[in-house]
């Protein structure tokens, strides 16, 4: 009852799927048109973002597998525990926490070249930007369940933002700008291989899945939950989100305005007229709110990266001194790019580098748990008490 | 962290002190001596010393302002004084003492003591002490007597529709009010004393079968590590025992009102109520319990969901609005359609100070007068108000010392803050809101989000007893939503809120 510690912590597959969510949907909601305009050169962007779907609910069903075998330990965990595993747990928390730590950069850079734009243009982006890491360093210090129990608050702000835009907007909306339909370049549109950075996220999977418990705090087992389907809804509901959000600023903005545009949905929100004469913009709410959701993701990496590397290489320090130490070089590395634009070319890269990780890290996960089950089940006696989780 | 300090304060010697391990000698001329020089230093004091049936000495011990002193004349003193049996002999002595206790003195509480340990404690709450001549034990006379307020209806939570009694300063009073409410076997009252040299009553209350067992576990023993010499009221309590003592927020409820105790009871709630103090300490409670009133539930359910989700808008202008009003003439004047833009700046014109000083000004005024009001008398409080209010208000914005919309921002704020049903948690807001200001001042919006930020990752893993302070929002527990901002009707709460756990869920049966 007094322990603060994750060791009693429980969440239910609702709210890891919520988490998700607003951990996928962050900077790239603001860009996620205007990247398809220029991948497709039209406006069938709305496939690839299916497609897109498709291959994340693939990856969710894999980490999925791959956690059943493990019970309720991490991926990690599991490496850190079998002794000729770890320079493998130790590697890849490395990896994980520089591709974090380039996210977080990327994410805040164009969360504080936002607010100069549209809230505060005096202010330094530097000093935006150390009030971002700021709070999400506070964020931190309050572990799993403080990140999680943001994730759940600012959810609904995130959904009336979205409602805002999209619902408001639908007298605008002129379906002449989707056309045509039907053309050449389908086949483009399954090519996903530049969108597919903005469905990052899913590796939540790796480091959340093992406090999802369908028993209650209580004891009590909770009524029947699909764990998997509301993983596989959450996915539908991005794919939904972003799939409004491009075809909205397709059909309002038109295809030509969106490419020129750097954040398609602030300037979709500019379009919104609420009740004149009440509030003359409604674009600083709406990048108000959407500061909620980045600070949530920024929130989510810098906790994921600093936790995980505090357990495999410093376990005997004290995590928050890591999360500082990674605040800190954030702040270095943030404003290394020159320009938003040049930012934006190296979240592409910084994408690719983040699906190899992640892929590489479930293919490690999948050939390192057959091994060890088959091994076991071999020589019996070689089990330690209590140590092997059942497959 | 509780354990450790638990054993380290029962390691003190200073806990020995108060410890009286007294025997009595048979001699009643010793015992006197060794009594008067323990007890009998206050002048209230009174020794009376009698003889019983005219042969054997005896002397009371009574603390004249607590025990009624009437009724031990009449029923221990003059029965004694007029024994006309004869007395068993001196050599046995339980058959003198039951003799005593069974024929003669007319009491309903009388018990035996054999050392001064055990009885002083008694002596100094009120009860009569007996030493007699020859016999090494104490009788104690429960003749205590205390003076105590009417019930009167709370002045920190009124209400419209509801009962109109509440708590007075007498433990027992404020039991027998629950008692008359709840009438369930299954209600369990523990007593208990606290504070090293006060010893105060107090008692713990819940109903066994819906409490968590853990919970009432975690109360005890949070209650059972405080070691100071007085907890003054019962807010001292709530400070000792609350889970993060650098939070702003207000961890338990309080309440004077015997209604809204008995339905945290039934809820799966521990009451904590002192001696001495109308408020009783309920626990554990999330943030949406401070938003709640007894009302909500007595009036019909339209009126409930539309009262809360005025409490919900009053909490956010409470905490948010000045801080928006310096953002949006600071930093967004954009955001303001052009015309009410036109007239703020209208009214602006001639004011010396920049938003932020004028704002800041105006509302520490308000906190001024609403700190003055509240220390002084009824009528000259009214006068304050009327004072500050009209007319310094008045006269600022005639000599151009504030703008007329800051007077409105201010008022509102006000009047939102008095509209939170706990007024613990409507001081919090004021503080934040003052934070909030000076982010607003320096970064518009941005610093508005940050401050809310911080005040939600606060927030997000605050406890009280273990029970997440945001659910059912974080952790989102679905069932609790039908009491939230949206009262559902009665006949749609069949069970009881997820948070507190509790062991019987089911509050109300419809279908049967």
């Amino acid at each position: 009852m007094k322990d603060q510690s994750a060791a009693h912590y429980t969440m239910s597959p609702l709210e890891l799927s919520i988490t998700h969510i607003s951990f996928t949907i962050s900077a790239g909601i603001l860009t996620v048109p205007r990247a398809l305009v220029y991948i497709l050169e039209s406006s069938f962007g709305w496939i690839s973002v299916i497609t897109c779907g498709v291959i994340v609910c693939l990856y969710i069903w894999l980490i999925f597998l791959l956690q059943k075998k493990l019970g309720n330990e991490g991926l990690f965990d599991y490496l850190k525990r079998i002794g000729r595993l770890k320079w493998a747990g130790k590697l890849f928390s490395l990896l994980f926490f520089l591709y974090f730590l380039a996210f977080f950069c990327i994410e805040g850079r164009i969360l504080a070249r936002v607010v100069q734009i549209y809230l505060l243009d005096q202010t330094p982006a530097e000093v935006i930007f150390l009030f971002m890491v700021l709070a999400t360093t506070y964020a931190c210090s309050k572990g799993v369940e403080g990140i999680v129990h943001i994730s759940l608050m600012y959810f609904p702000f995130v959904l009336s933002v979205l409602a805002i835009v999209v619902l408001l907007n639908i007298g605008n909306f002129q379906v002449n700008e989707l056309r045509p339909f039907v053309a050449g370049d389908v086949m483009e549109s399954f090519n996903i291989l530049r969108m597919f950075y903005f469905f990052l996220g899913f590796e939540i999977f790796f480091f959340f899945q093992k406090y999802v418990n369908p028993v209650e705090a209580d004891g009590r087992k909770q009524k029947k939950l699909k764990p998997l389907r509301t993983y596989i809804l959450g996915v539908g509901s991005i794919v939904f989100i972003y799939g409004m959000i491009v075809v909205f600023s397709y059909g309002v903005l038109s295809v030509e305005a969106t490419k020129v545009m750097p954040f398609p949905t602030v300037e979709l929100s500019k379009e919104v007229e609420v009740l004149e004469g009440l509030i003359e913009r409604v674009e600083p709410l709406i990048i108000v709110m959407w500061i909620m959701t980045i600070f949530n993701t920024m929130a989510i990496l810098h906790f994921l990266a600093a936790d995980t590397f505090h357990a495999q290489w410093l376990p005997g320090k004290n995590a928050n001194t890591i999360a500082f130490t990674f605040g800190l070089l954030s702040f270095m590395f943030a404003f290394y790019p020159e320009s938003l634009t040049e930012t934006l070319y190296m979240s592409e890269w910084i994408g690719y580098g983040g699906w190899i990780v992640v892929t590489l890290f479930l293919a490690l996960g999948f050939l390192t748990i057959r091994k060890n089950s088959r091994s076991t089940r071999g020589t019996p006696a070689d089990t330690k008490p209590g140590g092997e989780v059942s497959g | 962290m509780f354990k450790k300090l638990f054993r380290k304060l029962n390691q003190d010697p200073v806990r020995q002190r108060d410890e009286y391990n007294i025997e009595l000698s048979e001699n009643i001329e010793e015992t006197k001596e060794t009594l008067d020089k323990i007890i009998a230093e206050s002048d209230d004091v009174i020794v009376r010393e009698f003889n019983i049936a005219r042969k054997r000495k005896a002397v009371m011990y009574v603390l004249d302002s607590l025990a009624d002193m009437q009724a031990l004349e009449q029923n221990i003193i003059r029965p004694l004084m007029y024994y006309r049996e004869e007395l068993p002999s001196i050599k046995n002595e339980d058959a003198f003492i039951d003799a005593l206790l069974e024929d003669t003195i007319m009491f309903n509480e009388v018990e035996t003591a054999d050392n001064l340990d055990e009885a002083i404690l008694g002596f100094m709450s009120g009860q009569a002490l007996l030493a007699i001549d020859g016999v090494q034990t104490f009788v104690i006379i429960d003749a205590r007597q205390f003076e105590q307020r009417g019930l009167e209806e709370p002045p920190s939570e009124m209400l419209v529709r509801g009962p109109r009694d509440g708590f007075n300063e007498v433990l027992h009073t404020n039991i027998g009010l629950i008692r008359r409410r709840v009438r369930d076997p299954n209600f369990v009252l523990q007593f208990g004393q606290i504070g090293r040299r006060s010893k105060r009553d107090f008692a713990i209350m819940y109903i066994k079968g819906i409490a968590d067992p853990k919970l009432v576990d975690e109360v005890r023993y949070r209650v059972s590590c405080i070691d100071t010499d007085d907890t003054e009221e019962s807010g001292n309590i709530e400070q000792l025992i609350e889970d993060n003592v650098m939070s702003p927020f207000p961890q338990v409820l309080r309440s004077e009102r015997p209604d809204k105790t008995v339905s945290s009871l039934m809820n799966g709630g521990v009451a904590i109520s002192l001696d001495g103090t109308p408020f009783t300490i309920l626990t554990p409670i999330t943030l949406q319990f401070l938003f709640k009133s007894p009302e909500d539930n007595y009036d019909r359910w339209q009126i409930g969901t539309l009262i809360r989700l005025l409490r919900y808008v009053a909490a956010f202008i409470a905490l948010f609005l000045p801080a928006i009003y310096i953002a949006m003439v600071s930093f967004h004047q954009g955001m303001i359609p052009t015309l009410l833009a036109l007239s703020i700046s209208g009214t602006r014109e001639g004011v010396p100070f920049p938003s932020f000083i004028e704002a800041f000004a105006m509302e520490f005024t308000l906190e001024l007068l609403r700190e003055a009001g509240v220390r002084l008398p009824t009528p000259i409080g009214q006068t304050i108000g009327i004072v500050g209010g009209l007319v310094i208000g008045d006269a600022a914005v005639r000599a151009g010392v504030v703008s007329p919309i800051m007077i409105i921002v201010v008022a509102l704020t006000a009047i939102s803050s008095f509209a939170i049903p706990s007024y613990n948690v409507s001081i919090t807001f004021r503080m934040l809101r003052f934070g909030l200001m000076i982010l607003a001042a320096g970064f518009g919006l941005y610093g508005i989000v940050i401050g809310f930020i911080f005040i939600t990752v606060h927030l997000a893993s605050l406890k009280s007893f273990g029970n997440y302070y945001m659910s059912p929002f974080a952790p989102f527990r679905l069932r609790d939503w039908g009491d939230l901002l949206f009262r559902a009707p009665l006949s749609g709460h069949k069970k009881r809120p997820q948070v507190p756990n509790t062991y019987d869920d089911q509050k109300s049966n419809w279908t049967k």
